[in-house]
């Protein structure tokens, strides 16, 4: 019995040296000194839940969960307990709760795979902004007022950064005391923390394996492009003061909500089983509805229908509209905060989409012009990218082909003929491609959210009233915000100011 | 006399002759030059057609000092300053800003004459 109980502890202090050699290297994730650092509990990541827009990393859950249990606590391997008999059960305490706030983590919990992947794909989410909708905008609007639109885009990337930093994250991705709403705890992003001395830093609960800061970056390009898209449905007319009041009240009032809605696990949409991987309600029903709202409470362009307005330059819309392209695999690959499969999954079916959707609308062009145009090629790109950015951590390839021929059909009658029926000047088409491929994309994933996948249930009555819900909200609160703008400067130049052109009445400056 | 005026006349000459008879003319020079001037309205005259013959009649109205109010608007009414501001610009750029209407003018012999009206696709 004695010589039993002996080989016993042999074999478990061999197991055990073994395993205190290996777990570190490991976990080494980052430069924290695994000895020093006191390593709480590992979090369940809320991210598991399946509705939220930052799924559990498939991949960093294994050194994560490694890291978390305490060398000196090591079990052997079954092999080397095989000889054993089995020891009494022991009963487990239940799992702490998944955190449902930001919370402290040490360095050695940090996917570096994940940081990695997040970091490139805020880099391509930026993108998409500055300069990739700068030249996309600027490329199809008339040559005096081509500067006015692009500076339009990059100040807005500068107002909604000090906008982020100040609020707009701390109402986006807190908990707050209702759903319609996070909390002011992260105001001046106060409790984000990087400490060296301690190797600990602060992260999300909803993306555990990343530093808080690289998903403050991330969240903070979503938060850039969504205002900046809505340039299109004003240019050539909005007072650049209005502009900046009105994108900064717009930001604080209808971005943050509705993302918080949407992508925060206690949101009043999240929590219901809303699905919305990467943005099509937050970032393009939204925008698109605002967009049509502008339209309408600025007016017409002077000659809008009666004489053509002569895009500048279109290979700036081409190669603005291929930017945006390669900077949505960010924006949709980035959106499962891993890099993963599920990663890999939004990233091929983005692609198949878009193709599908530039395919599709370039043959109805051709059907009904007899022409195939540069500008329905990167239309219809655009409307593919959109309407599968809802869908894609959720649907296969077949999903893909189906949503990208639908958004190639719906978001061409919706820049052609439903923008004739609405009448409102949306001079370059952001609710008919934006609005419409959003609404597409999002009742669309209800149809074919793929629970291989996804691992849930798409409800489409859910995801018909979450679209038409935010599309709603935002149609009115733009128009509030709108109509506070125009008290206070004024929302629209003045004649003689639209026919020089916005170049040289508001910024003095002129293309040559 | 307005110089602006007399380049939105010229502008408008030179436009229907390279549509019509095909023929490139200098509508800086035309409006520097009252002897370039002269000649373009004689080939304008030439041509018999009526818009152009009008046009004719007011460019030498304006370089014979007698101007008088235009016959028929060849451009929506411009503020004064703006067109101060861009008769100095060179002729092509002037194309360009004086309006939609001068645009649709200049490039429509190469566009489907309704394509960019009410949208861009």
């Amino acid at each position: 019995m004695n010589r039993r109980k002996n080989t016993l502890t042999r074999w478990l202090f061999v197991a055990a040296v073994m395993l205190s050699a290996t777990v570190p290297a490991l976990a080494d994730t980052t430069t924290a000194t695994p000895s020093a650092v006191t390593v709480p509990a590992n979090p369940t990541p809320t991210a598991a839940d399946p509705n939220s827009p930052a799924p559990a990393s498939d991949v960093a859950a294994t050194p994560t969960d490694m890291t978390a249990t305490p060398v000196d606590a090591v079990v052997p391997p079954p092999a080397v307990v095989a000889p054993v008999p089995a020891p009494a059960p022991v009963v487990e305490a239940p799992p702490p709760p998944p955190p449902t706030a930001p919370f402290e983590v040490g360095f050695d919990k940090i996917s570096s795979g994940d940081t990695a992947w997040m970091l490139t794909s805020t880099a391509l989410v930026l993108l998409m902004t500055i300069p990739g909708l700068v030249l996309f905008y600027a490329g199809m609007v008339r040559k005096k007022n081509v500067l006015s639109t692009a500076l339009q885009s990059f100040a807005i990337c500068c107002l909604v950064t000090v906008i982020w930093v100040v609020l707009g994250y701390s109402l986006a991705f807190t908990p707050g005391s209702t759903p319609f709403l996070g909390s002011f705890d992260r105001i001046l992003l106060n409790g984000l923390s990087y400490i060296k001395a301690t190797s600990m830093l602060s992260v999300s609960h909803i993306a555990p394996t990343i530093p808080e800061s690289v998903f403050v970056m991330f969240q903070m390009t979503f938060a850039i492009i969504t205002p900046a898209l809505i340039v299109g449905a004003f240019a050539e007319r909005m007072r650049f003061t209005a502009m900046l009041m009105f994108m900064s009240l717009w930001s604080i009032l209808v971005y943050a909500p509705v993302a918080h809605w949407v992508w925060e696990p206690s949101g009043l949409l999240a929590s219901k089983g809303v699905l919305d991987f990467a943005g099509g309600t937050v970032v393009h029903i939204n925008a698109g509805a605002a967009g049509l709202v502008c339209a309408y409470m600025l007016g017409p362009r002077a000659g809008f229908g009666k004489v053509p307005f002569i895009p500048y330059n279109l290979v700036y819309t081409l190669v603005g509209a291929s930017l945006l392209w390669v900077g949505w695999f960010g924006f949709n690959a980035g959106s499962a905060v891993a890099a993963d499969g599920r990663a890999g999954m939004a990233m091929l079916v983005t692609q198949v989409a878009t193709a599908v959707a530039a395919l599709t609308w370039i043959g109805i062009e051709y059907f009904i012009k007899s022409r195939i145009t540069m500008l329905g090629f990167a239309s219809g790109a655009v409307a593919g990218l959109v309407a599968i950015t809802p869908a894609s951590g959720f649907v296969n390839v077949n999903g893909a082909l189906a949503i990208g021929l639908a958004a190639g059909l719906f978001c061409y009658w919706g820049a052609t003929a439903l923008k004739r029926l609405l009448g409102a000047d949306d001079a370059l088409d952001v609710f008919g491609i934006h609005g419409i491929g959003g609404l597409v994309g999002a009742i669309l994933t209800g149809v074919f959210a793929d629970k291989a996948i996804s691992g849930v249930d798409a409800n489409l009555m859910l995801q018909t009233v979450a679209a038409f819900g935010t599309l709603i909200y935002s149609a009115i609160m733009t128009l509030i915000i709108l109509t506070v703008v125009n008290m206070f400067v004024g929302l629209r130049i003045d004649a003689e100011e639209e026919h020089d052109g916005l170049d040289l009445t508001q910024h003095a400056e002129r293309v040559m | 006399m307005s110089a602006t005026e007399k380049l939105s006349v010229a502008a408008l000459i030179g436009v229907i002759l390279r549509r019509r008879i095909n023929r490139t003319i200098d509508v800086k020079w035309l409006v520097e030059n009252d002897a370039y001037a002269r000649e373009i309205i004689k080939i304008s005259r030439e041509q018999k057609l009526e818009d152009l013959n009008e046009y004719a009649d007011h460019l030498e109205q304006l370089i014979s000092g007698e101007a008088k109010p235009v016959v028929k608007p060849v451009i929506a009414p411009v503020p004064a300053k703006s067109m101060e501001e861009t008769a100095k610009a060179d002729i092509h750029d002037w194309l360009k800003e004086a309006g939609p209407e001068v645009e649709e003018v200049e490039d429509d012999g190469a566009l489907d004459p309704s394509k960019y009206i009410g949208g861009l696709r």
